[in-house]
């Protein structure tokens, strides 16, 4: 068979023999009582999930007021302009926080994980982690999807409340709506499901780009170049992962659930 | 350690890197494997030190085949050794004395003040005083070849891999460097396998020597045997002549052949160039 076609399924293998060893040792080891480092740990969230608040923040704030201003062009036509606290809300919270806030993150924190794995292996550190009898995938990999599964959630939060308080913005000095009404209108419009459906998500995405970038980064081979290739291929995968996720992880909850 | 190499064979996809090297190490000594590039010299070392497994062959260290050893296996020889990258392989976004301190810290239960003290040794050792708090970037190519030989020495290895350690150096620094080498191999008779092309460097630091070419040991000897012998391949290595039995310039043949991609060029096409 032509390495055209057994390339990509040797690339896929090897993905999942990596992912594989990456949930061995964050997370069947940990249950026998062999622990991550938690200083790793932390310094990844420090990295990952602290520093990707401000653009979370900036960019989850203007997709609630364009989604207010959309919805109220639209539901002002049947007098019903009260319905975007609601409509604002459950879009975000199942669907665009987790949603926008993943694809920030795998162009932040993939991206970097990779850039920063790949120099690793170009520049022969990680091979001189293993001369050194220390496993690189317990030492470099899993602190980062660990860190990346503890800050997504969190950071996806922090999304869909500033993207409510954007629509609240909006509805407030555009609809002239009152804050509290907007608060409650779209805080009734919730149920534990949504949130529940949200942060799942969340996680899934979180899990999904951790093994994204740790994979690219990791098996990084040829120089600036490699480099470079994995992070933009962990970017682009990422985002197409994390699409087809929500598309079944919706379609999941909308037939089966 | 007594070190046992036997009929090692490596291939990248279906090249033949290495084509049943034999050779051994006495504990304590050093042993130079020299070769031009791409003579699959850093490939060698990379078996011997378990890094990448052979197709074919076997390593024996005190009798042991790491070969055939697991991952975990490897690890517990690993820990005694010490391996010195080309490029130094440090840590980027550690400085130089936690570099120094990783492995210690990794392996031993050791408080933080002996180990400041065992880092601050090791940069004695290797003649950087000081140094500790500086990060891999703002450091010179020489020293951080030097602070990759601390680490490397750390924990006290009983073998010491080195790859290139004076390669892209100014003379004075590569001397300093061949210089430490031997200072320290001699004074902890740590069983040392060092890979180099540098002909100066090699007869500094060796016990005895062994040369590769085309994936083969073609010769071994202590520096003085090297420096007598009478074979014209050696003697073109060793002298650095660029005519010789080592072949830099393709025949034309094999040129027309690269160029064609024919799979064979003794037929009448070849007559038909010619004419």
């Amino acid at each position: 068979m032509s390495s055209r076609w057994t390339d990509p399924l040797e690339r896929f293998g090897r993905f999942w023999i990596l992912s594989a060893e990456i949930a061995d040792r964050g997370l069947l080891r940990p249950m026998r009582g062999q622990f991550p480092r938690l200083s790793e740990i932390i310094r990844s969230v420090d990295r990952m999930g602290v520093g990707s608040i401000p653009i979370v923040v900036l960019i989850c704030s203007f997709v609630g007021m364009i989604l207010a201003m959309q919805t109220a062009y639209q539901l002002s036509k049947f007098g019903a302009t009260l319905y975007v606290a609601s409509l604002v809300s459950v879009s975000v919270v199942r669907e665009l926080g987790p949603l926008i806030t993943a694809i920030l993150v795998s162009g932040r924190v993939g991206a970097g994980v990779a850039a920063e794995l790949g120099t690793m292996a170009v520049s022969e550190e990680i091979t001189a982690l293993r001369t050194m009898a220390l496993n690189p995938v317990k030492i470099l990999l899993v602190p980062r999807v660990i860190g990346l599964v503890i800050s997504l959630p969190i950071l996806t939060l922090i999304g869909d409340a500033v993207a409510i308080l954007g629509g609240l913005l909006i509805g407030w000095v555009y609809l002239h709506l009152p804050p509290a009404l907007f608060y409650k209108v779209a805080v009734e419009g919730l149920v534990m499901k949504d949130v529940l459906t949200g942060f799942a998500k969340s996680v899934i995405f979180a899990i999904l780009i951790g093994l994204i970038a740790c994979y690219k980064g990791y098996s990084v081979r040829g120089g600036a170049v490699g480099v470079g290739t994995a992070t933009t291929e962990t970017v682009v995968v990422s985002i197409v992962a994390i699409i087809l996720a929500d598309l079944l992880f919706t379609a999941l909850f909308y037939f089966a659930i | 350690m007594n070190i046992q190499v036997e009929g090692i064979e490596q291939r990248y996809a279906d090249r033949p890197i290495l084509r049943g090297v034999t050779f051994h190490v006495r504990k304590g000594e050093t042993l130079v494997i020299m070769g031009g590039s791409g003579c699959g010299k850093s490939t060698l070392l990379r078996i011997l030190s378990g890094i990448e497994r052979p197709v074919a062959g076997r390593v024996l260290f005190d009798g042991e085949d790491i070969v055939s050893l697991s991952e975990a296996g490897l690890d517990a020889f690993r820990k005694r050794w010490g391996f010195c990258f080309q490029g130094g392989a440090l840590f980027g976004s550690q400085t130089v004395g936690e570099n120094i301190a990783y492995p210690i810290r990794e392996h031993t239960e050791l408080g933080e003040t002996v180990i400041d003290i065992m880092v601050k040794m090791k940069l004695d050792m290797v003649g950087l005083t000081g140094f500790g708090d500086l990060h891999p970037s703002q450091i010179s190519g020489g020293m951080a070849k030097r602070v990759a030989l601390a680490r490397a020495m750390a924990l006290d290895p009983e073998v010491l891999f080195m790859d290139e350690p004076s390669a892209g150096l100014d003379p004075v620094m590569s001397a300093a460097i061949d210089q430490l080498i031997l200072d320290l191999t001699k004074k902890t008779r740590i069983t040392t396998i060092l890979v180099t092309h540098e002909m100066k460097s090699a007869f500094t630091v060796a016990d005895r020597m062994i040369l590769l070419h085309e994936g083969r040991v073609v010769t071994e000897g202590t520096p003085d045997e090297i420096r007598r012998t009478t074979d014209p391949l050696v003697r073109q290595f060793v002298d650095g002549m660029a005519d010789g039995p080592i072949p830099l310039r393709r025949n034309r043949d094999e040129y027309l052949k690269s160029l064609t991609h024919a799979p064979s060029i003794s037929s009448p096409s070849r007559k038909d160039m010619e004419d």
